[in-house]
Order: structure tokens, then sequence, then C-alpha cells
């Protein structure tokens, strides 16, 4: 998945116990310096010339601004971008939360099937899933078919609903986790309570569950809003150039205007409005819980109360909502067709063997996956040392700063990174080289890892560490018998979700990409923007079955291990 | 179990320093005899655990020493202490078996597998564990947790026992059988012990002695006998058991207290407590009742509490301090009840003045 | 700390592996030409009509990248890396950016006669010629089809979705300007906020392609009823057997031309390369295959019928044509481009 935002940051391992200073806390130091420097040579850098660059190129002063405010364009895009970002959080939160309470009330079997509804195309292409709206949207597509049937003639490809529904369902999975890892922390008993009291179920709904559940509601408004404000990928792909939003313009005014003064103002403003919105929802939200847990598979919670049919309808209805788009991609690429005509008249196995033999097509897929093993080769361990760092280190407020610049690429938008990063590697000769890609890639990636293993550290014993050196350990056969053994899971999510991101990450790619070197997303995006290419039908199904199986298979094992360890 | 010679400990004004303006450990000094079970006592961040971790290795000295059968071992890494930690989270590995955990040790030292198989079993036999070899961690009781944790500290023949606050996660009844047990495997096999606690009467039970901590500092060190009958200090005196505390000088004749002038031994400092446990105090009607030769003073009764063995009576004194008094079912005197004005007297020589 | 002198090492592997990878990814091939252009069929042309012959020749061989775009050659030359050593693009860039961002071209190997009188300039040579065609699906329009360029603004009477690209320099703003009844004599200087005006009463019904290649999908797919698409794309499409037809009366056209960004790194087999193709064989090739105009006067081209059908140089009878202004286009065309930009994201 390309870009997610997590919006408070991990804070550092709590350790009870003394933690020696000195050598140990340097070398804890030495330890979070690698992946600090690359955040900084691939993210802060660029971010900062880029503001740099809007008050002095092409001269020195504040013309980019000025033209922004006076084009007559910005600032209706902006409000546009505002007004469809609300829309989208709105329609997601009404989406999410009965499907999240839901949630909270099925059994386990039901809850691995929503979750894993929830998690799946979280983790599956986003172009692929963008590609499925454009099915859906276009004329002679389904959606047009259905409302012809009642008479109308709806055609939402390229218009500003069909953007607000693709968005909507895209970022459904951002609303739906916090609210769940929120809601779970809920005692329903609270509800028996206030009924006991007096209280009618509306009004313990209202009174009672609802304020409990806010800290999981602004967390996923957050979340979606910040998202929504820099997407860029459902705009280029579902809406139309009339309706920009302003991460199009941000394209636009990099790749076509070749503004890069104008595009360092316009992304300056537009990171200015996202912080700006971030710290307004976080202080009205007081204490939003981590949205961290939420990305970890949550224990089964055993509580539950019946699932009724208030709560299986929505269940059903948003979780097919979250599957659809799948799900049509797939038999989609079946099509013996060159257009993207859904359903397709007559099938055939061309496009898998288009994708097969095709030298571009391989290219590609071989550059996503050498790039994708590099990153996750360099982010997991980079973000390992910076965990343990961070485990180590005893100040609070050090700790706490540096885990804030870690995470940092996932509160900035991610088109105004893409341009940023653009245009340094630009001039540094990066753009369209493979190195270009993994550093950028593992700017992206670290925050994940960084996220993954420290939510295994903080459930780490330090004392397991103490009681392998008084058992005559050293410290390196302690860290291999003992530590590793029991992060291990932590760090291995970590890298799968290293992968993940790198695998599937489109705008960045789009960006850097060059006739020699391009990434499977960044193909798939060029053969529906491009040059038409219905191999993607086959390459979003393919990419959307391997990817679904590599987050499955730990899921899997887990599943078998409760298992093996309950017959015991 | 064949056991090497047991190691004394010493530590020689250790001192350890966080940078805070407070030292966490103050030139503590102490001596610890080859095989004695030694414990620490006293409140939170009294620097009790720091210490302990100092002798572990865990954390690194600020300035003093710690010697190990005379070897200065200030600078060397835990793992090479060759001591055995029980913590009170356990610690035990949750990824390794019984078995396994307590082999742990073993294999680190390239202990032969045969071996290691026969010092496992007769460790677990040790601490009465004999059949839970392949459970896991996550699989026993907290009390069962514990006891595969001594086993695991003792099975490679430490030079010594280092206990954090091990009994502090259990229930009560857990704990008292978990001390018999350490006390036992203290006997058994000799080791010098050094066992960290808050809880008095845990301390008085195990040890042979006993350094009373507070702030950085050891306020008196003893046998749990000394400690009780001749504390040194106020702390002391507070800490390890209930005390009736009269603050005061002394002059040429004796103690005074506000009005009264008591008899007291003639050494001692010039200003400062004069302590007497309540079990000492003995109750009578009024002070004209009091029998010479002891001192007394008047109380009131503020509340008066059944607690099993014994009553206890709380009073208040005329300069409005508190105090205790208890008294055991079978005693001849009438109890008297809540409100009554009494007066409590003891022998001299059963109080202590201290500084 | 072996954890740390693990990862550094780790680390040290990954970046050579990279810079490994990265080394073969670099170019600089002395015999390699690197040509941007349109992509599709339309660059498949160029292929077949310019580079085999000029691989059988000097053993050069080629790199296609596409579609030819004047931002990236800006981003690519400003950076310092220019990877593209000859491009097809449209005339007034290199003349608008002549030495900044295109190199001069040494023309002692080029018959400047063979060419219209001031079309061949410093930094370009002429390549072909082409219109920018009304046309429509005519399944869509079976009974009232459009017969003008006005039409293409009608909404009322010719309901349905239009298209055309983003781009100003092909005629589209030509067209809409003679479309809203503009006399095509009175076009210069444009009168460019009328062309936006007239484009704003359309606006909600036309899709703007991103290029040429998205236009023609569009088309092909019929996605679109009516477009402005430059007439290389409109044969390709009518060749795939789709239901389009021309409208003939006015019709702007323009021309293409080959240069040479600045900073190739094969500056002189690039010259040697454009003198081959703009040579009359080659032009003549590549009109037959594209459907396209030679710019060079003396190619002789022979279309096939269908190309013949979407020709708009086939004479005045048919169809009026007006060329574009290459001064004032060489002097307006980034400004124009932009304001266009701007205008469409608004």
């Amino acid at each position: 998945m390309s870009a997610t935002s997590q919006i408070s940051p991990v804070r550092g391992a709590q350790h009870t116990g003394g933690t020696a200073t000195g050598p140990r806390a340097h070398g804890a130091l030495l330890l979070v310096l690698p992946a600090l420097t690359v955040i900084a040579i691939a993210f802060v850098f660029p971010l900062a010339q880029s503001v740099v660059r809007s008050f002095n190129d092409p001269t020195l002063g504040v013309q980019n601004y000025t033209a922004l405010l006076h084009d007559g364009v910005t600032a209706t895009v902006i409000l546009r971008t505002l007004r469809v970002a609300a829309l989208v959080t709105i329609v997601t939160l009404l989406l999410a939360y009965p499907y999240a309470y839901a949630m909270t009330k099925a059994g386990p079997t039901g809850r691995a099937i929503m979750l894993a509804l929830t998690l799946l195309p979280f983790w599956t292409s986003l172009l692929a899933r963008n590609f499925a709206w454009m099915l859906l949207l276009q004329d002679g597509g389904p959606v047009q078919q259905v409302s012809a049937f009642f008479g109308k003639d709806l055609v939402l490809l390229g218009t500003q609903t069909g953007v607000t529904i693709a968005m909507s369902q895209v970022l459904l999975p951002y609303m739906i986790l916090p609210l769940y890892s929120s809601m779970q922390t809920i005692d329903p008993r609270l509800l028996t309570a206030a009924r006991g009291l007096g209280a009618r179920p509306l009004a313990a709904f209202l009174k009672v569950y609802l304020p409990l559940s806010r800290p999981g509601v602004v967390a996923g408004v957050l979340l979606v809003f910040v998202l929504s404000l820099g997407f860029y990928v459902t705009p280029a792909l579902i809406g139309s150039p009339q309706q920009s939003l302003v991460a199009q313009l941000l394209s636009s005014r990099t790749r076509e205007l070749v503004d890069f003064g104008g595009a360092g103002a316009l992304g300056t403003v537009v990171l200015v409005i996202a912080m700006s919105i971030l710290i307004v929802i976080s202080r009205v939200g007081r204490g939003a819980s981590t949205v961290s847990s939420a990305a970890a598979a949550p224990t089964s919670g055993g509580r539950r109360s019946r699932m009724g049919w208030g709560d299986r309808i929505p269940a059903i209805l948003v979780g097919s909502i979250l599957l659809a788009p799948a799900l049509l991609v797939i038999p989609m690429s079946f099509s013996a067709g060159t257009t993207f005509q859904f359903p397709p008249d007559d099938l055939s196995l061309r496009w898998y063997e288009s994708f097969f033999t095709s030298p571009r097509w391989q290219h590609a897929l071989q550059n996503s996956i050498t790039i994708g093993v590099l990153v996750m080769i360099v982010a997991t361990t980079l973000g390992t040392a910076a965990a343990f760092a961070l485990d180590r280190i005893h100040g609070r407020r050090v700790s706490g700063a540096i885990n804030t610049a870690l995470s940092l690429p996932l509160a900035v938008p991610n088109i105004v990174i893409a341009v940023s990063i653009y245009i340094l590697f630009l001039r540094w000769g990066l753009s369209g080289t493979m190195l270009g890609f993994v550093l950028a890639h593992t700017v992206l990636a670290i925050p994940f890892v960084l996220v993954a293993v420290s939510a295994t550290l903080s459930g780490y014993d330090r004392r397991l560490t103490q009681a392998g050196a008084s058992l005559g350990a050293t410290p390196f056969a302690t860290f291999r018998r003992v530590t590793l053994p029991l992060i291990l899971p932590g760090v291995l999510s970590g890298a799968v979700f290293a992968f993940v991101t790198s695998f599937d990450e489109v705008v960045v790619a789009i960006f850097l990409k060059s006739p020699r070197v391009t990434t499977l997303p960044a193909l798939m995006y060029d053969s529906v923007t491009l040059e038409i290419d219905p191999t993607i039908g086959a390459a979003s199904s393919i990419v959307i079955i391997a990817t679904s199986i590599v987050v499955l298979i730990p899921q899997l094992i887990q599943i078998h291990r409760t298992r093996k360890r309950v017959a015991s | 179990m064949t056991q090497r010679t047991a190691n004394g400990i010493v530590l020689a004004n250790l001192t350890k320093d966080y940078g805070t303006g407070q030292l966490a450990v103050d030139a503590i000094s102490l001596d610890i005899a080859p095989g004695e079970f030694m414990t620490f006592l006293g409140p939170s961040g009294s620097g009790k655990t720091t210490t302990l971790n100092m002798i572990a290795g865990f954390e690194e000295v600020s300035s003093g020493s710690v010697l190990i059968a005379d070897r200065d071992v200030s600078a060397q890494p835990a793992h090479e202490r060759n001591l055995g930690m029980v913590f009170q989270s356990y610690a035990l590995f949750p990824h390794l078996t019984v078995t396994q955990n307590i082999a742990f040790p073993l294999v680190e030292r390239r202990v032969p597998k045969a071996e290691i198989a026969e010092r496992v079993a007769e460790a677990l036999r040790l601490v009465h564990l004999d059949e839970y070899g392949a459970r896991y961690p996550r699989e026993l009781s907290g009390g069962q947790q514990q006891r595969v944790a001594l086993a695991r500290a003792v099975v490679f023949r430490p030079r010594a026992l280092l206990l954090d606050e091990p009994l502090g996660a259990l229930d009560r009844k857990l704990r008292a059988s978990l001390q018999l047990e350490i006390r036992a495997l203290h006997r058994d096999l000799g080791l010098t012990c050094v066992f960290v606690t808050h809880d008095q009467e845990e301390a008085l039970f195990l040890s042979d002695r006993i350094a009373v901590f507070n702030d950085g500092k050891i306020e008196q060190v003893g046998t749990p006998a000394e400690l009780y009958d001749t504390p040194e200090t106020l702390f002391v005196a507070r800490f390890l058991g209930d005390s009736n505390v009269f603050p005061g000088r002394r002059d040429a004749d004796g103690f005074v207290w506000g009005d009264e002038h008591w008899a007291a031994a003639p050494s001692g400092p010039d200003r400062g407590y004069l302590v007497v446990r309540p079990e000492r105090l003995a109750v009578h009607d009024s002070l004209d009742s009091v029998p010479s030769g002891r001192n007394a003073v008047a109380a009131t009764v503020t509340s008066r509490v059944f607690l099993g063995t014994h009553h206890r009576l709380d009073l208040r004194f005329p300069d409005g301090s508190g105090g205790t008094a208890v008294s055991p079912l079978g005693g001849g005197t009438e109890l008297p009840s809540e409100g009554r004005g009494i007066a409590v007297s003891w022998d001299p020589d059963s109080q202590r003045v201290v500084a | 700390m072996t954890k740390t002198s693990h990862s550094t090492a780790l680390l040290a592997t990954a970046v050579a592996g990279v810079v490994a990878m990265t080394g073969c990814a670099a170019g600089g091939d002395e015999d390699v030409l690197v040509y941007a252009s349109y992509g599709g069929a339309f660059q498949d042309a160029q292929a077949s009509a310019w580079q085999e012959g000029f691989t059988k020749e000097t053993g050069t061989t080629f790199e296609n990248a596409s579609p030819s775009d004047m931002a990236q050659i800006r981003a690519m030359v400003d950076a310092g890396r220019t990877t593209w050593d000859a491009v097809d693009t449209n005339a007034y860039f290199p003349n608008q950016f002549c030495g900044k961002y295109f190199e001069e071209i040494d023309l002692s190997g080029i018959d400047t006669s063979q060419f219209e009188e001031g079309s061949v300039s410093d930094c370009a040579v002429p390549a072909e010629r082409f219109a920018l065609l009304l046309v429509y699906n005519s399944e869509t329009y079976a009974d009232n089809p459009p017969t003008s360029l006005a039409d293409f603004l009608d909404t009322d009477a010719f309901p349905g979705k239009r298209a055309t690209t983003r781009e100003v320099s092909t005629g589209l703003l030509e067209s809409i300007l003679v479309a809203d009844g503009v006399d095509p004599d009175d076009l210069y200087p444009l009168d460019v906020d009328r062309a936006f005006a007239a484009l704003d009463t359309i606006r909600d019904d036309t899709t703007f392609a991103e290029n040429n290649g998205a236009l023609q999908q569009l088309v092909s797919d019929e996605q679109a009823d009516m477009a402005l698409i430059v007439s290389a794309r409109a044969l390709t499409v009518a060749r795939d057997g789709v239901p389009i037809e021309p409208v003939w009366g006015q019709t702007i056209t323009t021309f293409n031309s080959l240069a040479i960004p600045k900073g190739s790194p094969n500056l002189e087999r690039a010259q040697e390369f454009i003198a081959y193709a703009t040579q009359p064989e080659q032009s003549a090739k590549f009109a037959e295959l594209s459907g396209t105009s030679p710019a060079n006067r003396e190619a002789q081209p022979d279309y096939d019928d269908l190309a013949e059908k979407f020709n708009a140089f086939a004479g005045d009878e048919r169809t009026e044509t007006t060329q574009l202004d290459a001064t004032w286009w060489s002097k307006n065309v980034s400004d124009v481009q932009n304001r266009f930009t701007t205008w469409l994201a608004g």
C-alpha cells in the first residue's frame, strides 16, 4: 500500500528497572543512526529543498506563493480537495462504524473473516483496486448497466462523485482499524449497566458507547482525512483534470509545467494544511489511541454478546464493499477483447500469456521484486536496529523525538513526498535508477518496520536479557538464543510490511520511473493512462492473489500454532 | 548436590550516581560472609535493588567496588560473574520448556549432554517439580514458575545466589511455602544468598543478617534479633516492627519527654527518640497504679481491635501523638474499652534511645 | 557491538548490490541512439521507415522512448542528465528554446531547399505535416452527422462525449476559435481568452486525454463520440475497424520536427540520423505508414485508400487548411500551454 498515515507515534517501549547509562546508551544511538541518516537524506532533505526552492526558484521572493493565490485555480482546487476529503471521511465513518462494532461482537471465526476482509484490500495493489473501480464506473460498466435498468444513465467515471465513492472504498480499512482497535477496549457490560439504570438502547449508545469510542473515531477521522488530502491515484484514474484535486495539481505542476518552484510552494501549502489539521484534531481528540496497535492482528477478545441481524447486515454489506472490486478484476483478466468491457464477451488466457511473455511486463515485475527484496532487507535491518535503540534510550524526550522523526513519512501526504524526492533525485541523477527506487521506498517502509518491531519489543521482558546474562550467556549468545526467537515474529511481520509497501508503491514510482527502469505498479498505471494495455487485468489479478498469499501465510501459521498449543 | 566453596561478597564504598542530584546508592560498605543469607531490607527507592544490580553486574558502578571471593569484579560484565539471579517476574524464557530453561546455563558452559540431563533432573527434584520438564512456563502457576527459576539459577553451581523480591508477585500462602523452600535450599546448598525485599516479616524469617536500607545508605546491619531488640536509628525502629516513639532529650538523671522524666541508661545520644515496643507495655488503670521502677505515661484508648492472636490498643498520649499497645489473650488484666483513660508502663531495660 | 556490525555488513552488501545493478542500468553506449516520439503505431511506423534503414547502414541501434514530452526534456536538461538523443516534437519548442533546451543542428548534411521556406530552423528539421481532424463516431451520429468544426461546440444539436488531448500546439485552440466563428485568416494573434471561453461551454462534456495514446484508446473504445485528434491517430483507429468519419471544411494543420535535446551524449550520430530520416525516401515511407504528409516536398508517398480518406492535404475541394503560425507559436507556446494546464485544473 503506498501511503498510510499513522498519526500518533508509537511510544518507546517502557522498561522497568535500571538500564545502564554510558557506553550502552551510546551504542543505542549508534544503532539508530543508519535509519535516521536514510530518513534525513531521502526524506527530510528533499522536503526541505522543496520549501527552500519555493522561495528562491526562479528568483528569491514569495512570487510562487502569490502566483498560487492569484491564478484562480489553486484556491478552487484546494477547497474542492478539502470538500472531497470531508465527504470521504464522513462516508467512511458511517460505513466503518457499524462494521467495526459488528466485529467486536462476532465470534472468533467471524471476526477473523471480517478482519481479513479489512486487511486484505489494505495490502493488495492500490492500482488494481482503482483499476477495478474504473471498470465499475465506466460507460458500459456494471454501475451504468444497473442504473440504466432503473432508467438513469449513470457514468461516474470522470466525475467527482465517482472519485468520492472510489476513495471511500479504498480508504475504508483505515477507518475500520482504528475504530475496531478502540472499540475492543470498551466493556460491553457498560451498556448493560446503562440500560439497568433506565436508559433506552439508543440513549445508552449515544451517551455511553459513542463517547467511549471517541479515541478510535478521532484516530480514524484523522487518518482518512489527511490521506484524502494527498491522494493521487484515485483522482488521477477515476477523476478528470477538470475536477482536479490538489495532488493532480501538484503532479501537473511538476511534470507538465516543470515549475519546480511553484510545485515547492504548492507542496508546502499542502503540508502546512495537513499538519495543521493533524494538530487541531489531535488536540480536540485529546489522546487519540495509538493507531499502531491496529496494524497488528488483535488477540482474540473472547467477550461477545450475540450478533443480531442489526449487526450482520452492515457487516455483510460493508464486507462486500471491501471485497467487490478485487473480485471484479479477476474475471476481467480473462477477457479476450482489447478493451475494458465488463462483463467480458469472450474468455481467454491471452493477457496472462502477454504478462508472462512480454519483456516490458516481465522486466517491470523483476524490478519490483528486486527493489522489494532490497527494500525489505535494508528497511528491516535499519528499522529493527532503530527499534532496539529506542527501546534502550533512557530519556523519554529523546526517544520520543527520534520516534517522531522516523515516523514522519507516514504523516506527510504521499504526493508531496513523491514530488520533492523526484525533483531532488533528478538533480542527483537518481531518478529512473534502481538505487533511487530503493532509497525512496526504504524511507516509506522504515516507519512500518519500526511500528511492527517496537510493538513486539514493548511486549518483550527486558529481564529476560538480564536473566540470560546472569546465566552466563554473552550478549550475542543472549540475543541469539533469547531475544531473537522472541522478537522474530515482529521482525518478520515488519519485513513483510516493508516488502509489500515497496512492491505496491505507486505514486513515487510514477515519478521516478524511466523507460529503462520501471516497476510493476508504474507500468500498470501507464497501461491505463498511456497505452491501454489489458495485460493490466492479468497483472492485477496476479498481484492481488500473490500479496494475499504472502499476507495470509503468517496468519495461517499462527492459527496452526494456536491449534497445536491448545491440543497439547 | 555437591557445592563448590561458597564465596563471600564484599561491598566497599559502593556508590551509584544517576546524575539526578541525589545518589541512589551512597558509599555502602558491607561484608557478606561465605554461605550467609543476607537480606537487603528497605522501602522502595532505598537503593537495595540498585545495589543488588551492581553486584550482579546489571548496573555500572559509579565509584567503589564489589569484591567476590576477594576479587574485584566491578568492571566485569554480568555474564562472567557466575552469580545466580532470581527475578520477581521469574524471567523464564517463554519459548523454551522447563528442561530447556534449566539447561540453558549448562548449554552455555558446554557441559556434555548426558551430564546436562542428569543435573537438570537433579535440579527439578530439588524444587519438587520432577514431572514438569516438558512443560512450557505459561502452563505453570506462579509458584511453580518461581521454583523453576530457582532451579535454573542454582543448577550451574554459582558462587552466590541473588534474589530480587522473588516472592512479591505471589499470594500470601504461596509466599509462605516458598519462603520455606528458599530456606531449605539455602541450608542444603550452603550458598551465599543476597535477598532483596521490602517485607520485614519475610526478612526476619529468612535471614542470617539483615541490612536495612534507607535513602541509599545502610542504616544498620545485624541479626534479626539485634535489629528488633536494639535498633540504632529511628528508621530501623520504625521499619522493623511497631514502635512507640517519644522524642525528647537527655539530662543528668534520665530522659525528658514533655513533663515526664524517665529513667534511662546513661549512654546514648543527647537528643533523640525513646522507643518502646508495644508488646513491652503493661496496661494500668492510672499512673498511680504503676509499680515503682517502671517508666510510665498516661494515655487514652482511641480504638481497640481484635486480631485473632491478640488485641491491639491504639493510644493517644497527652501531647497528642499516637502509640500502640498489644494485649495477649489470657492476660490477667481487664481490657480497657475505647475512650478510657489509662496508663501504660514499661521496664526501662526494654526501651532504646535512638538518634 | 555485534548487532551494529551485523547490520552494517548487511547494509554495505545491499548498497553494493544495488550500485552494481544501477551500474548495469546506466547507458552511454556509443552505438545506441535513444529516440523519443509519441509511441504506439505512430512510433512503430517511424521505427520501420527511419530506424531500420539507418541501423542497416550504420550499425547504430535504437532505443525507443515515449511519449516525447517537453517537460521531460526540460527536466532532464536542467538536471544535466540528458538521456534522449533525438526527439520528434512540435516545431515550436525547439524554436523557443533553441540553444537552451535544444542543440543547434549542423545542417550541412541536409538539403534545406527540399523544405518549405522558413520551416527549417537552427534547432529543428521538419519531419511530418499533419492535421488536427474532427472525427465522429458514425454509429452514434448515423442520422445526423456533424458537418463542420462548429458542430464540435454544439452540444444541443449534437449531444455526446467529446474528446481531445491537452496539447495546445497541434491546433486545438485554432480549431475551437474557428468553431466559434473566427475567420481563419484573422486567427493571429490568437484570442486565447475567447478560445478558453468557448472551451468552457463544452468543458463538462469533454474528456481531455493525457496524451495521444490515451485519446486514441478513448475513440477506439467508443468512449468518445466526437474527437479532435491528430490525423495519424485517426487513421490507426480507422484501420482497427472502428466506425469513425472525418469532418472537412476547415482543417488546422501543423508540422512536427526532429530535434536534439541539449546535452545529448550522441550529438554527431543523432545529427546523422536526422539527416537520414528527413530525406525524401524515408519521409515518404513514414507518410504512407502513418497517414501524415511528408514535410520534405520531394517525397512522394503512395497512400492506400484509408490513408487517403483521412488525408487533409488532398486539396482545397476537400478542405481548406490553415497552417499554425510558427512565429507566433515559437514565442508563446510554453506560456499558452501553462495557461491551458492551469485552466484545465480549475
